[in-house]
């Protein structure tokens, strides 16, 4: 008979030296060609007009650079060339956060909603910081720091999950009700994330932190298919168009991507070797709390 | 369950009711439609302060406030266009260009501008009856090259300038003065520009803001077809489609994007969606004659070049909504009306011919009552009838329409009795 504690053993795979980075960068590279595709569909509405061919430059870069990291790990040139481009990852989604903001803002007083809501997603280009913080932090440490920080940042994707489905739902004034259900699975796993961020978990907690991934990488795949229905209602036939503008076809996959990350940020971390000072100290407290006993 | 993980339901369920009901209150009171305002420099502010744009608005923020805040409300705005990237000369504007405080400016931009960045729009535009013809029936061959009557099919079978050059009869008959303050304003949709482009684009699209939900309204076309001659506005209202979006007009998406449209967001159409948008499956125009089989406006109505396959393009607006025998019987009975008409129409013309031939009446228009009432026959009865009845407007088909043909026509015999008593 199956037994859960037995489905922790194939976890001990990932102990082995490196296999949890290159894993991660492997999916931080899937990150930056899907960001890629999501953008060129996105700004493909304004023939990328000016700026908006920024990211579509650059996503091509992060996807060669955190290669070029995870096939040569141990060069030298191969970390810099990584780490300038994840940083530029980040400079990239905070000005595109800014170049959404102000285009559609005017320069007089109006609506937040103009402003956040009913315009380019303000959310949305913040997606590039978020990618490249946790592609730098997958192959910048490695043990518990690691494992706490790149928690702290799938919380973080979550909020920005959240805010993105709540402004593109506040489009539709909520309605119908169920497009509140990103919020609740969305709140869920950022609370979640950021509890076991900062603490050495007891197995219950880890079987609830897994139950929130998987409740919303099951959201993500439902809304993936509310959003395909949106996208084909009241045509005759497929209307490519409204795949590109209106239901977007990978905002509710983000939600997968997430639980996806978080589930692979909590995997085993490689056992450090402890250093003689601790050792002795070890030995010495084992000394002298063994006449107690 | 350990003590620990109990405290992290607990946590994780209290923070997301907290978290949902402080979203659901910000949408409410802070950024929902009703909620505060702000106000945030803009990428529009950001760029268009730049070097001779900055001059722009330092000006016309002062001296014209309404453009400028238009502009600052449009999507050109929020994607860093420019003052001058509309306004600056284009190849072929040296006439059109003015020194604006030792700027270089086209005060009007012509689609010839708008072509920098629309060109498929505009392309489409110049291809239809709203640009260079529109023009030409307002002003007859006046102003045009012979280029430029070929290149915009304006000559007859035999090469020559149609309707022999001359503007619209009704030009000649109220002067250019009345002319220029009625005819001209609705025509200038297509008035020659001095770059050799025909057409003004903000006769549809509001003038620095250019917003496409304008466009899409039944009102923006109503502007110019309404009246007795081409009452569009008037059928549509009165059609099922008219009447359903004027008691429905709010669940209209006017502002969705481009090429997206379905009946989710246009639950009945209205003209631009049937005339002009990417609908359902089918591919967005800005030529309004691509999806017509008939030229309806002529004395008599006659079939396009390409007639058959516009009509399946239309079928497949229809189709969104209709099914296929419904479709096929609107437009076989819509059919069966303008034949009525163009038979009407040329009964008067018969009538109007053989007294012209006898001598009773001279060979200019308009000159007596039963030129009066032929030219009603065919210019507002006939259209009427035909535009009723493609486009549902049961009264205009019927008292609007045939019924005055018919009337028009015994009055006309009886007129032309008269006049044979007479001589």
């Amino acid at each position: 008979m199956l037994k859960i504690k037995n489905l922790r053993t194939p976890m001990l795979i990932f102990s082995r030296k490196n296999l949890k980075t290159k894993l991660l960068l492997s999916i931080m590279a899937l990150n930056f060609s899907l960001l890629g595709v999501d953008v060129a569909m996105a700004h493909s509405q304004n023939n990328f007009f000016r700026w908006e061919i920024i990211p579509l430059i650059y996503c091509p870069l992060a996807v060669l650079a955190t290669l070029g990291r995870l096939f040569f790990l141990d060069k030298l040139w191969s970390k810099r060339i990584f780490k300038v481009s994840m940083w530029l990852g980040v400079a990239v989604g905070v000005i595109g956060t800014f170049f959404h903001l102000t285009g559609n803002a005017s320069s007089h007083w109006e609506p937040l909603y103009k402003i956040v809501v009913d315009g380019s997603p303000v959310a949305a280009p913040i997606a590039f910081a978020g990618v490249s913080l946790f592609a730098l932090v997958s192959e910048g440490t490695v043990g518990l720091e690691r494992r706490s920080k790149l928690l702290t940042l799938v919380g973080y994707g979550f909020l920005g999950a959240v805010l993105a489905a709540f402004f593109d739902h506040a489009r539709l004034n909520f309605e119908p009700v169920y497009t509140i259900i990103p919020l609740i699975t969305g709140i869920m796993a950022i609370f979640s994330c950021l509890w076991l961020a900062k603490r050495s978990p007891d197995r219950g907690e880890e079987y609830f932190f897994l139950a929130v991934l998987a409740l919303n990488l099951f959201a993500g795949l439902l809304g993936f298919v509310f959003h395909v229905l949106g996208d084909l209602a009241g045509t005759q036939g497929i209307v490519f168009a409204r795949f590109l503008y209106r239901n977007p076809l990978l905002g509710p996959l983000l939600f997968c991507n997430l639980a996806l990350l978080g589930g692979l940020s909590i995997i085993p971390e490689p056992v450090e070797p402890m250093l003689e000072w601790q050792k002795e100290i070890l030995k010495k407290s084992k000394e002298e709390l063994l006449p107690i006993r | 369950m350990q003590p620990s993980t109990r405290r992290m339901v607990a946590i994780v369920g209290l923070g997301t009711i907290v978290g949902v009901i402080m979203l659901l209150l910000s949408y409410r009171y802070v950024i929902g439609p009703k909620g505060v305002k702000a106000s945030l420099p803009t990428l529009s502010a950001v760029t268009v302060v730049q070097g001779k744009n900055k001059s722009c608005l330092d000006c016309h923020e002062k001296k014209t406030p309404g453009i400028v805040h238009q502009f600052f409300d449009s999507k050109h705005a929020g994607r860093g266009v420019q003052c001058l990237d509309c306004h600056k000369p284009v190849e072929g504007q040296e006439k059109l260009t003015k020194e604006h405080y030792q700027v270089a400016i086209v005060a009007k931009p012509t689609p010839n501008n708008c072509a920098q960045c629309h060109e498929k729009e505009v392309k489409e535009f110049t291809a239809s009856n709203h640009a260079a013809r529109s023009w030409y029936a307002v002003t007859g061959a006046k102003g045009f090259s012979q280029e430029e009557l070929a290149k915009y099919h304006l000559l007859d079978a035999t090469g020559q300038p149609l309707n022999k050059g001359k503007p619209n009869v009704i030009y000649t008959l109220i002067g250019k003065d009345a002319a220029s303050q009625s005819c001209q304003v609705c025509h200038g949709i297509g008035k020659k520009n001095e770059d050799g482009s025909f057409g003004d684009c903000t006769k549809c699209h509001l003038r620095h803001n250019f917003d496409i939900a304008q466009a899409r309204k039944p009102e923006t076309c109503g502007q110019c077809h309404l009246g007795p001659d081409h009452p569009q506005i008037e059928i549509y209202n009165e059609s099922a489609h008219g009447t359903f979006y004027q008691a429905n007009k709010e669940k209209f998406n006017m502002e969705a994007p481009a090429g997206t449209l379905t009946v989710k967001d246009f639950p009945a159409p209205t003209c631009a969606t049937c005339h002009m948008s990417a609908f359902g499956n089918v591919q967005g125009t800005h030529n309004v004659g691509e999806r017509l089989k008939w030229y309806l406006a002529p004395e008599l109505a006659k079939v396009r070049q390409n007639g058959e396959q516009n009509r399946e393009t239309m079928k497949a607006i229809c189709l969104n909504c209709h099914t296929q025998n419904f479709v096929e019987e609107q437009m076989t009975g819509a059919e069966k009306v303008i034949a009525l008409s163009n038979e009407n129409v040329e009964k008067g013309k018969a009538l109007l011919d053989s007294l012209r031939q006898a001598g009773l009446i001279g060979q200019g228009p308009l000159k007596t009552p039963l030129e009066f009432l032929y030219f009603e026959l065919w210019h507002h009865e006939g259209r009427r009838a035909r535009f009723g009845a493609v486009m549902g407007g049961a009264d205009f088909v019927n008292w609007h329409g045939i019924y005055e043909q018919k009337k028009a026509l015994v009055e006309m015999e009886a007129e032309a009795k008269e006049l044979e008593k007479k001589h």
